[in-house]
């Protein structure tokens, strides 16, 4: 075999090996973006699910008014800091509002749940029992959406790090990605009291 | 448990495995070939060999195992919901929970967490705990469940067995294995023809009697041979063809254990399964949801094996006393299959009850 020949083999491989981590960047990083919008799906089914909650509630928690009141005002407020924070994707600000508004709300959900738990007629009732559930599912979706989003960019990040994926990675600019932390408020840390 | 790892040690050794498994089966070709041509060789010399015998030998071999394959493809064509629905099961949706909404929900949340396409659900009533999966591809895929999984497990527990099902769609071991069968189908027919070609040979009813002076000796001599060395090469590579395909297996449901970890993030929740189910198998004693129809399609998909029968090199799954030491890191004692159940039905019957002492006060 001439050394041309030799030459065209080691350049055909090189280039086939190269487009072939190409592509598989590219499902990553699309893997990335689906995984993302996931998240925001979950989270609108909870602000939409939370009034209902309330109002099956407040036929049996009617001393518990102020904790009621507490939940319906954070939902509104995380949901409004959702709408702005969706339009305004790369505003810091934005983004930083809604992880304070999404922490109340938690907080308030968090001593919401655990007084239900003290009333058993409440918990009895067959109509706060799926709503129960659907908002335990709800909560568990958001955090499991989170989860597999991080999953998914530890996957893609290994591959444009690791070696030889990252060279062409630096060629192509496929930059890693940041994994989402929570969103820790001091409301979610404050002790849950329960009043009868 | 540091399910990355684990996942990365399973997928390693199935590599392992399949590359063995093609060994296998080129090997069985071959030693199919050498096997006549010793003989040839050394006894019938005499008979005049046509050229490159040995290829065509090899060519009928690999003939033959390409048959045994597409006829296991037909046999084996059902997807995922048929299979669902030839075990009994019977399919739940959004639209129609059929009192199973918590396991719809348990569903999306873990195909949230794996990123993929939630399966189709379907329930099956039993009081044993199991839960399978099937399906060639993602979109097309099936989970079954059973009442037993559904009563007897806490919400966790339950979400790590659908987690473990749903790691077999994520991953295609279901194709995988079908895969597999095809090949080890199409090994057995090898072993199969074999047999038929010595029996065809040999039948009394035959008209070519070996014994008749017009059938000439080396005709049957050629295909007794090479029937012989069919039996005995396919023998040999439809067990370890076998084998191979059960380690398979095994590896890929310790793969599926410890993705279920990872979605879940909990130990407690796949590992609490197999310890009660460790506990239902000590206490049970009739088989197991054992269905004839679909038998060795389903088998391999089951969550465990399906009797606590000492385990043996043919096992589809791991012993569940490893599976479950290997999720916890160290050996765990079982769980009351029951207890939960019995808890839940007790605050059941609380419940009515309060509510029937309400109503006699409101007369």
């Amino acid at each position: 075999m001439t050394t041309l020949t030799v030459i065209f083999i080691v350049i055909s491989v090189i280039l086939v090996g190269s487009l072939s981590i190409y592509n598989r960047l590219i499902r990553l990083r699309n893997e990335n973006t689906n995984a993302f919008a996931q998240i925001d799906v979950q989270l609108k089914r909870r602000y939409d699910l939370i009034p209902n909650l309330v109002e099956v509630a407040k036929k049996y928690l009617a001393h518990e008014r102020e904790t009621l009141e507490a939940v319906i005002s954070a939902r509104n407020q995380a949901y409004a800091s959702q709408k702005i924070a969706k339009e305004n994707a790369s505003s810091g600000p934005a983004i930083a509002q809604l992880g304070i508004a999404e922490g109340i709300l938690g907080g308030a959900m968090g001593r919401f749940m655990a007084i239900a738990e003290a009333y058993p007629d409440l918990k009895a009732d067959g109509t706060m029992r799926s709503l129960t559930e659907e908002l335990t599912s709800t909560e568990n979706k958001i955090s499991f959406a989170r989860q597999g989003f991080n999953d998914v960019v530890l996957n893609y990040n290994n591959a444009v790090q690791q070696f030889p994926n990252n060279l062409i990675a630096g060629i192509f600019q496929f930059k890693a990605a940041s994994m989402l932390e929570s969103i820790e408020a001091p409301e979610e840390r404050k002790a849950i009291k329960v009043s009868f | 448990m540091l399910f990355r790892e684990r996942q990365d040690d399973a997928k390693k050794a199935t590599r392992l495995l399949v590359l063995l498994f093609f060994i296998t089966l080129i090997t069985t070709a071959w030693s199919a070939t050498a096997l006549i041509n010793l003989v040839w060789q050394h006894g019938m010399s005499a008979i005049a060999v046509p050229r490159h015998f040995e290829a065509y030998v090899f060519v009928f071999a690999i003939t033959l195992m390409i048959i045994g394959c597409l006829f296991q493809m037909y046999t084996l064509r059902a997807g995922g919901s048929e299979v669902a629905r030839m075990l009994g099961g019977d399919e739940i949706r959004a639209s129609n929970p059929k009192g199973h909404q918590v396991l719809l929900n348990i569903v999306d949340e873990m195909a949230l967490a794996a990123t993929m396409y939630p399966p189709r659900v379907f329930v099956i009533e039993t009081d044993v705990i199991n839960a399978c999966a099937a399906g060639w591809t993602e979109r097309d895929s099936v989970i079954c469940v059973t009442t037993g999984a559904i009563n007897k497990l806490t919400r966790d527990e339950l979400q790590g067995v659908v987690a473990h099902e749903l790691s077999h769609i994520a991953h295609e071991d279901c194709a995988l294995n079908m895969r597999m069968s095809y090949l080890v189908a199409g090994l057995q027919f090898i072993y199969n023809s074999g047999w038929t070609l010595i029996q065809f040979n040999w039948s009394p009813d035959n008209s070519r009697h070996p014994l008749r002076s017009d059938r000439k000796a080396s005709g049957v001599l050629i295909l007794t041979l090479i029937g012989s060395a069919l039996v005995v090469s396919g023998f040999i590579g439809w067990i370890g063809g076998r084998l191979i395909q059960a380690a398979i297996s095994r590896q890929r449901e310790y793969l599926a254990d410890a993705s279920a970890v990872q979605f879940t993030r909990l130990s407690d929740g796949i590992g609490g399964a197999l310890r009660k189910i460790s506990h239902q198998l000590k206490t049970m004693d009739h088989g197991m949801l054992v269905n004839e129809n679909t038998g060795n399609m389903v088998n391999h998909m089951m969550l465990t094996n399906l009797s606590f029968k000492s385990s043996s090199w043919m096992d589809a799954h791991p012993p569940i006393t490893t599976r479950i030491e290997r999720i916890f890191g160290r050996v765990v004692g079982d769980l009351d299959s029951n207890a939960y159940e019995n808890k839940i039905n007790q605050e059941q019957e609380q419940i009515q009850q309060s509510e029937e002492k309400k109503d006699t006060h409101g007369i």
